[in-house]
């Protein structure tokens, strides 16, 4: 309670009388505020942040982009199918089929003989095939190469590959004894003498 | 909860922590609210600045640099607020020649000290024009020299002199009539 003597103005006593109060609020509540205030004030404050920044966040999420897309160029890329035909085989089956005259098979030794009968008997390639073998389909040949393991193991159930024509021609023109050698003509003995001895 | 000191409310407060910010608001709502309400009219113009104020202590929290004492801080901010709150007025500083207040009639002097206590001379500071109001606290009450005082409101110094000797008058025109009628 405040003693009118004490004051010596005016001042002072409003000063020593509002510096003076108690800490808890007045039983009639006059200085103490409604509960608005403080749920106005929670609600404009706002919660604290996560601890990401948005810096933080656009950083992250241009990486994980990134390596999505990465991730999904790695696993479209076409893929190069085991090779099913090697190069000799594939120039014999895309070489133009030559007829080969009658009298000309007949004039060769006898293992190209052979060899030119077996071409001409084989099938001829289908375009179908051609095109299997030579420009291989990415997105048919893609479940089976991916199921294929690396490696020349064919897997169970695959067409193995066709025989290498063209070692077994070589094998077969090992094999066969060569013939003599042509016997040159006679004018080619006589040289002219005189004009290399000057040399 | 236990009672938190100031360092550990404001890195709290710092850290969004709605206990720490509850806990602070607890701690300081009742004395900053006495100090606005010397600033305001009323009660709700009073819980108006309080609202402001605090959100404007959450919101500036991180230039808190623990030189001086939390409520010190907390308190320049209050009266900071109370003053924009009052400029936004029109008219707040005019003078008020017709005036007439309000009387506490007071037959003795042990009814002077019985009723003379805090909520009656606040209820007295209120009823006083804005203009006095503001001045005779920003000088009497909060210690602004009258160059801070016309720095703050943008007024001149003879015009914070002269609010001052008014609300002065009008103060003790009440007191002294409420005394001895």
């Amino acid at each position: 309670m405040t003693e009118p003597q004490d004051f010596n103005s005016l001042d002072e006593l409003f000063r020593k009388t509002f510096d003076n109060l108690p800490e808890t609020p007045a039983p009639s509540g006059w200085d103490r505020p409604s509960d608005r205030v403080w749920q106005h004030v929670q609600a404009t404050v706002k919660p604290p942040r996560s601890g990401w920044s948005t810096k933080a966040i656009t950083l992250v999420s241009a990486l994980a982009v990134t390596v999505a897309i990465g991730l999904y160029l790695f696993v479209i890329r076409p893929v190069q199918p085991a090779e099913t035909t090697t190069p000799a085989e594939q120039a014999v089956m895309t070489a133009p089929t030559v007829e080969t005259p009658v009298e000309t098979v007949a004039a060769m030794p006898a293992p190209e003989q052979a060899l030119v009968q077996k071409q001409t008997t084989a099938p001829a390639i289908q375009p179908q095939q051609k095109q299997k073998l030579s420009a291989p389909n990415t997105r048919e040949t893609e479940p089976a190469a991916s199921q294929r393991p690396t490696g020349s193991i064919p897997l169970p159930g695959s067409k193995s590959a066709p025989p290498n024509t063209t070692v077994e021609y070589m094998e077969l023109l090992w094999k066969t004894p060569l013939e003599p050698l042509p016997v040159l003509p006679k004018s080619i003995d006589r040289l002219p003498s005189k004009g290399l001895e000057k040399y | 909860m236990q009672q938190l000191d100031d360092q550990e409310l404001v890195r709290g407060v710092l850290q969004g922590k709605p206990t720490h910010q509850l806990a602070l608001y607890k701690k300081f709502s009742v004395p900053m609210f006495r100090v606005l309400l010397r600033f305001a009219r009323d009660h709700a113009e009073a819980e108006d600045m309080l609202q402001d104020g605090f959100i404007r202590v959450f919101r500036d929290m991180v230039q808190f640099r623990g030189d001086g004492a939390l409520g010190g801080w907390i308190r320049r901010i209050m009266v900071n607020t109370a003053l924009s709150h009052l400029r936004k007025q029109r008219d707040f500083l005019r003078d008020v020649s017709d005036f007439t207040p309000f009387e506490n009639r007071f037959h003795t002097e042990e009814d002077f000290a019985s009723q003379m206590d805090a909520e009656t001379l606040m209820k007295t500071l209120q009823k006083l024009p804005p203009g006095y109001r503001t001045v005779f606290n920003l000088y009497a009450i909060e210690g602004f020299s009258h160059e801070e005082i016309a720095d703050q409101l943008q007024i001149s110094i003879g015009t914070s002199k002269s609010q001052l000797f008014k609300a002065r008058e009008y103060l003790k025109r009440i007191i002294d009539k409420s005394f001895i009628l």
